[in-house]
């Protein structure tokens, strides 16, 4: 189910006031059924995938828990390989299968290996690692096992963060299900604020947008120069205002519910480095990585030629995680080498700056994070040579008409401005308690009304 | 407890709603009775497709005059007719002169079991839109399977879906979101709002519904399909020669296979795109409905509404649907009468 439709309209208001009209005792039980619904609207028979992932991991902990000696890590590592191996099945065996291909074939070997008709299941990368990080959690002792199998699936089916995060963490969450909560105004009037905040970055923005990026880099060799850097940084902003405007109505509808969910974004625009961008874009997953890939190879603490190799590892899997193609994993080496050669530059310098080399900075940095985006756009590495040749060799060509008036140039660029300025007051609650409230809700949904694209586009990241 | 109560009732109206509109049967039966029995309001029942897809004011159109009837109907002709939704309509048998019975099989949906007469004159009329006569016309058995002829013991047994399929198309309805949107909002007081929606996108931005676009001249709404050189279903749509020969084999093909059923006419017409008419210089067309209709190269019979139609000056389409009015359609109608009149026994 795609939040920017009317389908998730009506269930969400079925939902919550089905949620606040029982008793706290059968919610748990309402919210898996009603998740599992939202997940099966997609491909339903998918949700078995999900099943079997839950009940795995639900057995694996207590075993992990219950278990001395080599006991728990080898169920640590039998969870984990029965996570990663439903992930490798579906996401990665074709792409081993096309370059074990391309290594036979250079050896004249016949390919015994045949590739598999397989829909990826939606947010799968999501929820995997979503259940690997209650494992893990569980082997660290920072977690008990649930005890209560219901529970425990709601932690992975929970249907705000189900296809697209933020990849929660079972200290947050599971105790919050298990917490009566009481019906709050508050939590009422910030959850619909930032639900309708998500829609109008999805709606209004990113998809107003994808029309450009989608002809730029759907016909890079008919594009000028101007037109090709307008589609790259027209990019930049779909992928944040799609990807953030998701994780906004995730966590508003979680909130209006009483149930608070992490944070994804934080202005990551404003990152007056790639390192610092990383804090602030799609935390969630940053986080984990950090977690359970980073600090256990050592992290930053170790000397530079282990440094650069945990930096490397990290942003290869990250990329990785992304989707089996070799832009991803190009995409996530080139954050790494950025990361490093930052590291060396910066190493002796001062941290104070004037408001000018912060503004310079941050200028700089998203060009360079605008120009990384070009990997994660196109289909292919050659695509993305196509599209760096075209930004940087000056063609000469006439300029094509974009699907974009000088009207809605504006507009757009009006809209990035409100963005940038509103985004914080909306997350840090400031209009939630101002006068202003009911008149800028009112706005934004006349805005996502009057002004929204419903092409019931998906969001970018449900492929992953 | 009033809360209670309020909650319940919203999410009870809710579920009623999701369920209703996640049921292809009770849809099909619900849009049926919403519009014709209840006479609730259905925004395509009183005003054009095109501004349904879109609605842009300011295109507002009638059919026009209703068809001429001819009342007296006794010569022995049964008339059997393959269409597409430009003959939906304005099927009726009292149109037709001197036929004293009317079949017709949409070609969108499955074809029909039918018994030929032999003792009556039996004429077939194979229509089918110029957007879809580059795969339509070219495919022989789509076109032969629309009237079946079968055996005592097969008739009336229809092919059905798996049960399996039914059960996952009444959960999880595809066309959910355009359900819960007639349910919820296909009434006349939302029409304004949408409308001003439209106009401001598209005085401000050019932002159309993409499957819409305005004529050059600014008096009709067009598909934009029919006027998108890229599109198959296109008038500007570069068609080569041999698909033009392919066309005209199957259309052979079909006439024959249709004789050999035991019909003494078989007749093809093409309604032409209203862009064709209208403005067929918008860009180089493609002359497809001409050169099908060649009478060189094509050994069946066929009705040529495109050059009637060039003939014309009044208006022959509605400015905010994709169909032609009723005074395109009498023009069709008064032509296939002649052909009628000439073959009456």
């Amino acid at each position: 189910m795609l939040f920017n439709s009317l389908h998730f309209l009506v269930f969400f208001v079925f939902t919550l006031s089905l949620y606040y009209a029982l008793p706290h005792r059968f919610r748990w039980f309402m919210l898996l059924v009603l998740s599992c619904y939202f997940y099966m609207v997609f491909v339903p028979w998918y949700v078995l995938i999900l099943f079997a992932v839950i009940l795995i991991d639900y057995l694996a902990a207590f075993l992990i828990a219950g278990t001395t000696g080599i006991g728990p890590q080898l169920f640590l590592f039998l969870s984990l390989g029965a996570n990663l191996g439903i992930l490798f099945y579906f996401k990665y065996y074709n792409f081993f299968i096309d370059n074990v291909d391309v290594l036979l074939h250079s050896l004249h070997i016949k390919n015994p290996f045949v590739l598999l008709e397989v829909i990826l299941p939606i947010g799968l990368s999501f929820h995997t690692f979503q259940a690997m990080s209650y494992t893990i959690e569980v082997y660290r002792g920072n977690q008990k096992p649930e005890k209560h199998l219901g529970i425990y699936a709601l932690y992975v089916l929970f249907f705000p963060q189900l296809v697209a995060g933020p990849i929660e963490r079972p200290q947050n969450l599971l105790q919050q299900f298990k917490t009566k909560q009481v019906f709050s105004f508050s939590n009422l009037r910030s959850g619909l604020l930032l639900m309708a905040w998500g829609m109008f970055k999805k709606a209004v923005v990113a998809d107003r947008l994808a029309g450009v990026v989608d002809q730029c880099y759907g016909t890079v060799e008919t594009q000028t120069t101007q037109q090709m850097w307008m589609g790259v940084l027209c990019y930049s902003f779909q992928i944040y205002c799609d990807f953030s405007g998701y994780s906004d109505i995730a966590v508003g509808a979680a909130r209006t519910m009483g149930i608070r969910l992490m944070e994804n974004f934080n202005n990551p625009y404003l990152a007056s480095s790639v390192n610092d961008f990383w804090k602030r874009w799609h935390i969630s997953l940053s986080g984990w990585f950090r977690d359970y890939v980073y600090i256990p190879m050592g992290g930053s603490k170790v000397n530079m030629q282990k440094y650069c190799r945990n930096i490397l590892v990290v942003f290869a899997l990250s990329g990785l995680w992304h989707g089996a193609r070799y832009t991803f994993i190009t995409w996530g080496l080139v954050h790494a080498l950025l990361i490093i050669i930052e590291r060396m530059v910066t190493k002796n310098r001062s941290a104070s700056m004037s408001l000018i080399q912060r503004v310079f900075k941050i200028v700089f940095t998203f060009i360079l994070l605008s120009l990384t985006w070009v990997f994660f756009r196109s289909a292919s590495i050659k695509e993305a040579c196509a599209v760096f040749k075209k930004l940087f060799v000056y063609s000469g060509q006439q300029f094509n008409s974009l699907p974009m008036n000088g009207i809605e140039i504006i507009f757009s660029i009006g809209l990035l401005l409100v963005l940038l300025y509103s985004e914080k007051k909306v997350k840090n609650g400031f209009i939630e308690r101002s006068a202003m409230y009911y008149p800028l809700l009112i706005v934004t949904i006349a805005a996502c009304y009057f002004f929204g694209i419903y092409n019931y586009k998906q969001f970018i990241y449900f492929q992953f | 407890m009033a809360k209670k109560i309020i909650l319940y009732s919203l999410s009870l109206l809710c579920l009623v709603l999701l369920c209703a509109s996640t049921s292809k049967g009770f849809m099909e039966w619900w849009c049926d009775y919403r519009v014709f029995s209840l006479k609730l309001y259905y925004t395509q029942a009183r005003y054009g497709d095109l501004f349904t897809m879109c609605y842009l004011p300011g295109f507002n159109d009638s059919k026009g005059a209703a068809l001429r009837e001819y009342p007296e109907n006794n010569s022995g002709t049964h008339l059997y007719i393959i269409h597409d939704s430009y003959l939906q309509d304005w099927l009726k048998k009292e149109n037709f002169k001197g036929v004293d019975s009317l079949i017709t099989s949409d070609v969108r949906n499955q074809g029909i079991d039918i018994r030929i007469d032999s003792t009556k004159n039996n004429i077939l009329v194979i229509e089918s839109s110029e957007r879809f006569t580059g795969w339509r016309f070219r495919d022989v058995s789509l076109l032969e399977s629309m009237l079946r002829f079968p055996s005592a013991q097969q008739a009336g047994e229809q092919p059905s879906l798996p049960e399996e399929k039914k059960i996952m198309e009444n959960f999880f309805n595809p066309n959910i979101n355009q359900n819960l949107e007639f349910n919820l909002f296909d009434y006349e007081c939302f029409i304004p709002l949408k409308s001003l929606k439209a106009k401001l996108n598209y005085k401000l931005f050019d932002h159309l519904s993409k499957q819409v676009c305005v004529s050059r001249d600014g008096k009709y709404l067009l598909l934009n399909e029919t006027v998108d050189s890229s599109s198959a279903a296109s008038s500007f749509y570069k068609t080569s020669d041999w698909e033009i020969a392919s066309t005209t084999e199957s259309l052979d093909k079909v006439s024959e296979y249709y004789k050999s059923k035991g019909f003494d006419k078989v007749y093809f017409t093409i309604v032409p795109n209203p862009v064709s008419i209208i403005d067929p210089t918008y860009m180089a067309y493609n002359h497809k409905i001409e050169r099908i209709f060649d009478p060189k190269k094509l050994k069946s019979e066929f009705i040529d509404i495109y050059t009637l139609f060039k003939k014309e000056k009044q208006q022959l389409y509605r400015r905010d649907d994709s169909h032609w009015n009723n005074r395109g359609v009498q023009i069709f109608v008064d032509e296939l009468n002649k052909r009628l009149s000439k073959e009456s026994r």
